[in-house]
């Protein structure tokens, strides 16, 4: 599976080129033209609180979570604000995706892994998959793009960190494109703490013209988590 | 700004200790600020250093040289990040979806970045 080593690749992992320099080493080796860019982008880069990770998939109802991974496709993993823009200047617009498909901007020191159950994305291997949540808010097609830009801006930012409760965290920030209107969503890693956040607030001053169709809170529950109830998917 | 009754009283969230300083020189900066390579500032909260960006500062980085073009290792997928049809499995007996694409008119500074190749 090709994008199996795609989804190693990050701000640090530099392509394995051909040993040519030194055959001697059985090791993939770096080029040096190769640990000269990307020395040189970690030099000229403003770092970020935390690293981010870029995630595509596309969600397809009823299906599990095991095909659910087939679709999870890593993009890249940025640590300064020059990373940050450089992907996302490089990837469709959130008006160009496919219905079903979602971005997500996930923190880096938060997420091992992704899977999702009934439209969740989820952390194993760590406590947050229990206790996280995330905030749903329609909106209209149209407004998606600014949206989308305004909540990876104040994420990255750590703009919102300052609306959630002490314990609390921002953990990602996605967005689903849908048949009518889209979902964005703002991860938390404290359900139990949700009620304490005023993010919501915040994003309506983000976007003031913007009029979200519905708004709520989910938990991620440990029985979603694991999957075991045999209600289909309902989205 | 009135200090009395204010809405920012009534919410719930606890307020991170933090003041606002208007510097005129550089000299003014307290030794344990920071500057970054781009020449923003940051600085230490209690508890840890949270490295704070606002909006403005962000968008000026976003025509920077280096992010004309994308990582070079970033992951290459078709019909997303790389030219071609998308290679996510499709639901079998459904047809393809077309992309929607009539939503960005009303964003006229939200120039699409890539074409896709459907």
């Amino acid at each position: 599976m090709p994008w199996s080593i795609m989804a190693a690749s990050s701000v640090r992992s530099g392509e394995p080129l051909n040993s040519v320099d030194s055959p001697k080493f059985g090791s993939p080796q770096l080029q040096r033209s190769t640990i000269n860019e990307i020395h040189s982008s970690e030099q000229s880069g403003v770092p970020l609180n935390t690293s981010w990770t870029f995630w595509l998939d596309k969600s397809v109802p009823g299906t599990s979570v095991a095909e659910y991974e087939t679709t999870l496709r890593k993009l890249y993993t940025v640590s300064t604000v020059q990373g940050f823009w450089s992907v996302y200047n490089n990837i469709p617009d959130v008006s160009k995706l496919n219905v079903r498909y979602t971005y997500h901007l996930m923190r880096n020191e938060l997420i091992q892994h992704c899977r999702q159950h009934r439209n969740m994305m989820v952390v194993r291997e760590d406590e947050f998959n229990c206790r996280g949540g995330n905030w749903r808010l329609k909106c209209h097609k149209f407004d998606t793009p600014v949206v989308w830009k305004e909540l990876l801006l104040a994420a990255i930012g750590e703009q919102l960190t300052e609306y959630m409760a002490e314990d609390d965290n921002i953990g990602g920030v996605s967005v689903s494109v849908r048949e009518r209107d889209d979902i964005v969503q703002i991860w938390n890693t404290r359900s139990d703490l949700h009620e304490e956040s005023n993010v919501i607030d915040k994003i309506r001053e983000l976007v003031p013209d913007v009029n979200f169709t519905a708004i709520f809170y989910k938990g991620i529950t440990h029985q979603a988590f694991e999957g075991k109830s045999g209600s289909p998917a309902k989205r | 700004m009135s200090m009395q009754g204010s809405p920012q009283q009534q919410l719930k969230g606890r307020e991170i200790p933090s003041r606002r300083i208007v510097l005129n020189d550089i000299a003014q900066l307290p030794h344990d600020y920071s500057t970054t390579p781009g020449g923003s500032i940051f600085s230490t909260t209690p508890g840890g250093t949270r490295i704070i960006y606002d909006r403005s500062y962000l968008l000026q980085c976003r025509n920077s040289p280096l992010t004309r073009s994308p990582p070079p290792n970033m992951a290459k997928i078709p019909g997303v990040t790389a030219p071609g049809v998308v290679d996510i499995p499709k639901e079998n007996g459904i047809p393809k979806e077309n992309p929607k694409e009539s939503s960005e008119r009303h964003h006229p500074e939200e120039q699409p970045q890539f074409e896709m190749d459907i």
